[in-house]
């Protein structure tokens, strides 16, 4: 007999989807509960191991746990190919929202209506303007600062100044015409809700060191505050319905039984439908786990005519949003261009490798090394990609520790994305080389998605659908899927502010949903 | 000649006996730091000690294995707004050097 918890709503994940809900909910004198998988992170902890790591990885913060860690595919997923699918997450408390750049933008209004436009993808079955005002309290709740409106129509103002564009971004502002601006992000241009300014740290990923830029830990200890109780370490690994289709019950490794009224799936495109396909729910659609699409990065580096002095600033603060959109939709996808002042993408050492192997010695290494890292440029072009049914999350024949069958995962970028990805090539070389960058480096072949979306598709009816608009699930009347999983199509830009925005959509109908009894 | 004062230092520190360890370490780590021409306060002891016990017994070894250390403190403009000292310039600022 497995001890027994009971709630109103019990919410399955604690990043930024699941960390909102308990928080609004909370906040309306339900009672919530929170499972979390993975431990609690202390950020004086985790920045220190991350300053202490001899080599500074993405993932050198964070405690090794039995899921997918950034540089180990084969760690959690089991990958069957035929691209190897390098999106990764953080299954600790507060999520991936750990390691988030922090970019925070809205969808355009035709991201809404890719079939409808340009007929390929599927339409959202809502549009723009039904989600514009819970884009205004998303931005709020993570405290987002901005300055233009980056092509997507508002009815409110961003709630923090937009971030000053750094030095690097205006210097290759000038090198073309194509137009840099400052990218909205969940990052504090000024203290808000009791979180310091930006310390220009440049670490933004893998980690925050004073809390600047949002993370769901702001959202659970408001939630906590408001009544909420969040477990750790309580993975769930199973899901039971009872004969009329309402989902009765969760266990928990290792070992809880949770009841509620509602049940919250919070945990991402790769486990909520793992832990779907798992329970045997859903199955009605036959679309959970299919059209997994991610945004995947063209990362071209060069080195600046004149220094740049990168390294200084949030890692990306401007970009250049001009190319996600236009008829060009109809063949190839759209892209979202961000200027890194975070320097290449290999560790400094391996430069001072390469200047030994020279044979530079003291000052002159020493010199060498730091005009290196004055002048590094790097650009990154994350494309959208379309939903495909043969891009899925399937079952594999080989467990977790909680026995658990881990995710297999079936992969292909597609031709629309290469597209995408060729003409992001020929933007970034255009760009360097008019500025006279040298040692332009783009790189090939790269098939590494920084967000993952879509396995439980949002839509109007059960046959080619997981969840309604709300995002309540067709077939079990208490279950709602809160996550990127949700996604129809992935646009061009960072999914975590629609995200939140969906957040603030689904709480309405689950209040509704409670309050009426049924 | 820098070259084979190192190399001595470092034969002498090898015949050195134990109870002189911690005064080798010393001069290991003053050799180490003439040698890669850095002030010696950035070669931290842990490192400078575990380098020494390695046993590294040339130049480029020693370059080799100090490196991953020290490449942050000469890009010491990108480790000092890292991790924020409160005199950090502004980004958009005019740059320094």
């Amino acid at each position: 007999m497995l001890p027994v918890l009971e709630a109103d709503v019990a919410v399955v994940g604690s990043g930024i989807a699941g960390a909102l809900v308990a928080w609004q909910l909370a906040s309306t004198g339900l009672k919530v509960l929170v499972l979390e998988g993975g431990p609690p992170i202390s950020r004086r902890q985790a920045v220190e191991r991350f300053r202490r790591a001899p080599h500074a990885s993405l993932d050198a913060p964070y405690p090794v746990e039995p899921v997918a860690v950034l540089g180990q595919f084969n760690h959690h997923y089991l990958q069957a190919g035929p691209d190897l699918f390098t999106g990764t997450y953080l299954r600790v408390l507060g999520g991936t929202t750990w390691h988030w750049l922090g970019t925070a933008m809205r969808l355009l209004p035709a991201d809404f209506k890719l079939r409808s436009r340009y007929g390929v993808g599927v339409d959202w079955p809502f549009g723009y303007t039904e989600l514009e005002e819970d884009y205004g309290r998303a931005e709020r709740a993570l405290g987002v600062a901005g300055q233009g409106d980056c092509d997507s129509p508002r009815s409110s103002p961003y709630p923090l100044p937009g971030l000053p564009a750094t030095y690097l971004d205006r210097k290759l502002a000038q090198a073309d015409s194509y137009p840099v601006e400052v990218l909205p992000a969940a990052r504090n241009s000024q203290p808000y809700e009791g979180r310091p300014e930006c310390c220009a740290s440049t670490t933004c990923v893998p980690i925050c060191p004073n809390g600047a830029k949002y993370d769901a830990t702001v959202h659970l200890e408001l939630a906590e505050r408001a009544g909420a109780r969040v477990l750790v370490h309580h993975q769930v690994v199973g899901l039971e319905s009872d004969a009329d289709g309402r989902v009765s019950r969760a266990r928990t490794a290792p070992g809880v039984e949770v009841r509620a009224r509602v049940f919250v799936l919070a945990a991402h495109a790769i486990e909520t439908p793992r832990l779907l396909l798992v329970s045997g729910l859903a199955r009605g659609s036959g679309q959970v786990g299919r059209n997994l699409m991610g945004s995947l990065g063209q990362i071209s580096w060069a080195l600046a005519p004149e220094p740049v002095y990168p390294f200084r600033s949030p890692q990306v603060v401007s970009g250049i949003t001009a190319f996600r959109d236009g008829p060009f939709r109809v063949r190839r996808a759209g892209f979202l261009t961000s200027i890194g002042n975070d320097g290449w993408p290999e560790p400094p050492t391996r430069r001072a490798e390469r200047l030994l192997e020279e044979g530079l010695r003291g000052k002159a290494l020493q010199q060498a090394l730091r005009d290196h890292a004055s002048r590094q440029v790097l650009l990154v072009s994350n494309c959208e990609q379309l939903p495909e049914p043969e891009n899925r999350v399937t079952l594999g024949e080989l467990l977790d520790a909680h026995g658990v069958p881990r995710p297999r995962i079936h992969y292909r970028m597609g031709a629309y994305t290469r597209a995408g990805m060729d003409e992001a090539v020929l933007v970034h070389a255009r760009l360097l080389d008019r500025w006279g960058a040298t040692m332009i480096h783009h790189v090939e072949e790269s098939t590494d998605p920084a967000h993952i979306l879509g396995t439980c598709r949002m839509g109007l009816g059960p046959g080619g659908s997981v969840v309604n608009p709300q995002l309540r699930c067709h077939e079990h009347s208490n279950l709602w899927i809160v996550s990127t999983a949700v996604f129809p199509t992935s646009g061009a830009c960072p999914p975590t502010l629609t995200l939140a925005a969906l957040t603030f959509r689904a709480c309405r109908s689950i209040e509704s949903f409670l309050r009426q009894g049924s | 000649m820098r070259r084979r004062d190192f190399l001595s230092g470092l034969l002498g520190l090898a015949l050195s006996p134990p109870l002189l360890a911690q005064s080798g370490l010393a001069a290991f780590r003053r050799q180490s730091a003439r040698v890669l021409e850095v002030p010696e306060s950035w070669l931290a002891w842990p490192v400078a000690e575990s380098i020494w016990r390695s046993g590294v017994n040339d130049e480029l070894s020693l370059y080799r294995a100090f490196y991953p250390y020290l490449t942050w403190k000469v890009l010491d403009w990108s480790v000092e707004p890292t991790f924020c000292p409160p005199q950090r310039p502004r980004w958009e600022d005019a740059p320094r050097a």
